[in-house]
């Protein structure tokens, strides 16, 4: 038996068991057991296994919050910049199928006190931010248009990305990936063949 | 006190009370109230109310796609029939705000569902995927999308796109649905890049 340094090394060894086994088949001696400790030591750091995925997916919303905000303060170009925060987004919902409560909707959520609700509810508005910082440094440089409702256009491509939709399983049956290039595609050039700009790199699939 | 004379009936009130007081504040009580029946009647008809609101999301989704039909089947442009799909799911939506975040959810994370009723779900949910793939597939057909386009990918992304509308919404918000509707069908259609000349 080892010891827990770390409220860290807890959240770590349960998204690793979540992950594997999903939130409901995990046990809290699951955890015990990936920290190599008794499930007695482990409640004296976590009150219970909901405490511990609420730590969880709060870190992991705000890995994928700090990560976008860090890609809007770079030297890409905007468009670069939009190709990427669509296939993070879209990687992050298939990472986290199953398990992740519903940030990005906003959703009621019973297992969030109002407090914890409420910290969700600020990293969502600071994500939303970010990704209407690329748009608006789009129309500043001149590649995107002027007329643009920046929220509604974040908004419709956060909806995109998050594809609830993508029920029932196997899900979309394509990959991140071709999710991602499609509708960066459909965001910058439209759908209508041949209008707005010149899409060489990411054409339809 | 009346007679539950059809499922249809049961399912219309439910819809109702849901609307008004939303899924967790709905007691069987109220909906009984709303049909003029006993609560032992309505569990009669229908086992537990988790049950019955899966056969009001069911009702909603059959209502977008029949809409989404009618527009499918109508002699309108590609452009023009996109158009409709995309206010007809938010019109739809902004009648049923409180309840519309839970059609294109996975129902299975219900603990009592059946595999008949989740079976169910899954295929009103595809059809009305592949109402909306059939709008684009004609869109490429007659040259107005680019060939080899995934239509059901493109499908999945609007409507995604639409449902996520249930989510942020606001009646009180400084636009109304039709402008909601409008900026987004712009968007897919035209995209949002300033066009480069030649």
């Amino acid at each position: 038996m080892t010891k827990i340094r770390s409220r860290q090394q807890v959240v770590d060894a349960a998204a690793k068991v979540f992950a594997e086994k999903g939130y409901d088949n995990a046990r809290i001696e699951d955890i015990a057991k990936e920290l190599g400790v008794l499930q007695g030591s482990l409640y004296y750091h976590v009150s219970s296994k909901a405490a511990l995925l609420r730590l969880v997916t709060r870190q992991q919303f705000t890995e994928v919050v700090v990560k976008l905000e860090k890609l809007v303060t770079g030297q890409e170009p905007p468009r670069e910049k939009l190709k990427k925060a669509i296939l993070a987004q879209h990687r992050y919902v298939d990472r986290h199928r199953t398990a992740s409560p519903r940030w990005f909707t906003e959703a009621h959520d019973p297992r969030r006190t109002e407090i914890e609700a409420e910290e969700d509810t600020r990293l969502l508005a600071r994500y939303r931010e970010a990704w209407k910082s690329i748009l608006k440094d789009g129309i500043a440089a001149g590649d995107i248009s002027p007329g643009i409702d920046p929220t509604i256009t974040v908004l419709t491509l956060l909806g995109m990305c998050i594809s609830p939709a993508a029920w029932p399983p196997p899900g979309p049956g394509r990959s991140p990936a071709t999710m991602a290039a499609l509708q960066l595609h459909i965001a910058w050039s439209g759908l209508a063949a041949g209008s707005a700009a010149d899409d060489a790199e990411a054409g339809p699939a | 006190m009346t007679k539950i004379r059809s499922k249809q009936q049961l399912v219309d009130a439910a819809a109702k009370v849901f609307e008004e007081k939303g899924y967790a504040a709905t007691r069987i009580e109220d909906i009984a109230a709303a049909l003029g029946v006993m609560q032992g009647s309505l569990y009669y008809h229908v086992g537990s109310k988790a049950a019955l609101h899966r056969l009001v999301v069911q009702h909603h989704l059959r209502q977008l796609t029949s809409g989404l039909e009618a527009i499918v089947e109508s002699r309108a442009e590609p452009a023009e029939k996109l158009r409709l799909a995309i206010l007809g799911h938010l019109v739809h939506v902004e009648q049923h705000l409180l309840e519309a975040p839970d059609w294109f959810s996975n129902p299975t994370r219900s603990t009592d569902i059946t595999d008949e009723e989740t079976a169910e779900h899954r295929e009103l949910v595809l059809r009305y995927r592949a109402g909306w793939a059939a709008v684009v597939e004609e869109a490429i057909t007659r040259g107005e999308i680019v060939a080899g386009t995934d239509a059901t990918a493109v499908a999945i992304s609007l409507i995604s796109m639409c449902d996520y509308v249930s989510y942020w919404f606001r009646r009180d918000g400084d636009k109304r649905i039709e402008e909601v509707a409008a900026l987004q069908h712009e968007l897919v259609w035209s995209g949002i890049a300033v066009p480069r000349a030649g």
